[in-house]
């Protein structure tokens, strides 16, 4: 499958974190398309199995996206919001977005046009000094809509630029969804020596519930996260920030040091450059969750610069995702009846 | 046609696309048209008795390419806007319309005091996925103007959304009249630059030296609060907003109160601009010459100046049955200097 018509299949379903499911029947049509493991758990994680024995490998992308919810519908017919998952405010004034009421409506939160400001230009906005306009009479937005009713960015696919480039909304994480479509795809003409489990998961934005849960169910020996880092950024510290052109490998205590070695060398295998990100606690990705979960499990976590980070325009290198897959898929088909002895840590 | 004018990208100064559009629209129905040298457009439909004309801006609120960084990001430029609608948006640069997106510092790399206060416009740039600076120069230049693409459509209940609503409503309005024959001597004028300092309807009206002129807009609605009674300017489907006053022009009564007793005999829901910023195009038809009667028709906008703004078609075509029966019905031979 094509990865950027993957990109944009599913950037464009509907998913706020917690409310995943029409982006999971997306993501279940397309796991079932090339695999045929296939199902989903009580919370909607959705899952794909291939190769079979030991070791278990469980892989993470998430499918939820940033976005807000209703908590008030004003006497003229506009609502109040307020962040359900990661969105900063100071992205939305002059921005169209979608709720999710009875049937799903435009909406565009506005901005004071600048003849009328007093002075006060100079402090952000803050979510509760902005308001979603859906130009409809108070009674058919009460008709309509109620207070917990989901706001979502406008989903719409993503903008090439220059350089295999793109931007648009919900790349975090979903990017890496059709990452784990194409190491399916490579792995599927491959020989492996192991179970391999790619699991969509739910809630990564608020609760890593769904990192918990696939973590629970599958009992992995390996866990393996796979999300965005951030790209170059004026502003940004030095440390902060990879260059959009190469994968970066996480170090510090949420990952295991051989799982660490071992997506390097498989990198190394294939020619693919990687860079080393330090982060001393909390990577927040999956990995954080599927460490401790079960018992625990060998953690590792490759990402993808991208810039912009919860805006309507995350920007990232498809070439990037394209080496993301096949690193993975390396790193899965590298391992052997040798593994146990290659996970054992150092004392 | 609105929606074809307001997805014309057109930031000030770089009004050509707009300006080919309404040519082309238009020409089978002008006897005259012309483009002067700053690029306003001027349609003179041959008549005898009062030179009246009807003005709008070909223009829209944008930027400008302010430098080229090191990193293939383009530092930008631009006024009339608040910057903080600036953050997440697409646009496209240039003659060649190369995409582009407006980042901005993650949230995950947000101090505190990044977060209470707002990004000025030179904490801002324009990233067209360049490499570096020469990648970026093989597509863009310094001053090359940046425009939002948003798109339009019907919206809400009779309203509609899109960008550059301020002035493509006014131009829309003055083409849809131009099409129509009157009893006088009419000129269409699509103006440059009017968000920059009111500046091609300066060259303009001189040139035409009208008796009278009206400026259509799509002008402020700020009727967000419920609770605000007053500073809206202007309220969304209550009709279109006749002008007493504006920044820029203070409305002679005469013709003020035949544009007011225009819509009372066409039985047209008005309101009044119950605002006194912001300048428009009349003000300096106003000025032309020896000074003209100039007066503004203006269909409510929410969010003006931004990449999104809303109206609705009530108003839109409230506007322009009072614009027609002002003219139809020669109201304008009630605005005389001697009252």
């Amino acid at each position: 499958m094509n990865t950027r018509s993957v990109i944009s299949r599913l950037v464009t379903a509907p998913g706020a974190t917690g409310h995943e499911e029409k982006v999971g029947d997306v993501v279940l049509e397309l796991f079932s398309g090339i695999c045929d493991d296939v199902w989903c758990d009580k919370y909607g994680d959705i899952y794909a199995k291939i190769g079979s024995g030991e070791p278990t490998v469980l892989i993470c992308a998430h499918l939820d996206e940033v976005s807000m919810i209703v908590t008030d519908i004003l006497e003229n017919g506009m609502l109040k919001i307020c962040s359900l998952a990661g969105v900063d405010p100071r992205v939305l004034p002059g921005s169209e977005v979608v709720v999710d009421g009875k049937v799903q409506l435009k909406g565009i939160i506005g901005a004071v046009p600048p003849h009328l400001l007093t002075g006060k230009e100079n402090a952000a906005y803050k979510i509760d000094d902005l308001t979603v306009d859906l130009g409809l009479p108070f009674e058919k937005v009460r008709e309509l809509v109620v207070i917990g009713d989901i706001v979502r960015f406008d989903p719409i696919e993503p903008l090439e630029l220059k350089n295999g480039r793109i931007a648009g909304k919900t790349l975090d994480d979903r990017a890496h969804v059709a990452v784990m479509i194409k190491a399916i795809e490579i792995l599927k003409k491959r020989l492996i020596n192991c179970t391999a489990v790619f699991c969509a998961s739910v809630q990564e934005e608020k609760t890593g519930l769904g990192a918990t849960l696939s973590t629970y169910n599958v009992r992995p020996d390996i866990g393996i996260a796979i999300d965005v880092t951030h790209g170059p950024t004026p502003g940004a510290g030095e440390y902060d920030c990879f260059p959009l052109d190469k994968l970066v490998l996480t170090r510090g205590s949420n990952i295991h040091p051989k799982v660490y070695k071992m997506l390097k060398k498989a990198g190394d295998d294939i020619g693919i450059p990687t860079v080393t990100e330090a982060a001393m606690g909390h990577t927040g990705t999956d990995a954080w969750s599927m460490q401790v979960t079960a018992g625990g499990c060998a953690t590792g976590l490759i990402s993808t610069p991208l810039k912009y980070m919860h805006t309507n325009v995350e920007l990232l290198d498809v070439n990037t995702l394209e080496n993301c897959a096949k690193l993975l898929a390396q790193f899965i088909a590298n391992i052997d009846e040798d593994w146990e002895a290659q996970l054992c840590l150092d004392d | 046609m609105l929606g074809r004018l307001s997805e014309i990208y057109g930031v000030s100064g770089d009004e050509g696309r707009v300006r080919a559009f309404i040519k082309k629209e238009l020409a089978p129905y002008a006897d005259e048209m012309h483009t002067d040298r700053m690029g306003n457009l001027i349609v003179h439909k041959k008549g005898e008795g009062k030179k009246i004309m009807l003005d709008a801006h070909m223009d829209e609120v944008g930027l400008l390419v302010l430098g080229i960084r090191e990193d293939g990001l383009l530092a930008i430029t631009g006024n009339s806007m608040d910057p903080r609608v600036l953050v997440s948006k697409r646009v496209v640069v240039g003659p060649n319309l190369v995409p582009g997106v407006i980042g901005a510092k993650a949230i995950h790399l947000q101090s505190a005091a990044d977060r209470e206060s707002a990004l000025k416009v030179s904490q801002l740039y324009v990233d067209i996925g360049a490499k570096d600076k020469e990648d970026a120069m093989s597509c863009v230049s310094v001053g090359d103007h940046i425009c939002f693409t948003t798109k339009f459509s019907d919206f809400g209940e009779g309203l509609f959304k899109g960008k550059a609503l301020d002035d493509r409503i006014g131009c829309a309005l003055v083409m849809k009249l131009m099409m129509n024959n009157y009893d006088c001597d009419l000129y269409g004028v699509f103006t440059v630059q009017e968000e920059v300092g009111i500046r091609g309807a300066q060259a303009a009206a001189f040139s035409v030296q009208p008796d009278i002129a009206i400026a259509f807009e799509g002008t402020t609605a700020n009727d967000i609060d419920p609770k605000c009674d007053i500073g809206h300017v202007t309220k969304v489907g209550h009709g279109p907003a006749i002008s007493f006053m504006d920044g820029g022009n203070i409305t002679r009564p005469q013709m003020f109160k035949a544009l007011v007793s225009s819509a009372k005999e066409a039985g047209i829901k008005y309101q009044l601009r119950q605002g006194t910023r912001g300048r428009t195009d009349a003000g300096m038809a106003a000025l032309a010459a020896s000074g003209c009667f100039a007066g503004g028709i203006s269909v409510p906008t929410r969010y003006i100046h931004s990449p999104v703004s809303i109206a609705s078609w009530d108003d839109f075509n409230a506007a322009y049955a009072l614009a027609d029966h002002f003219l139809a019905n020669k109201k304008f031979l009630e605005v005389n200097a001697n009252v």
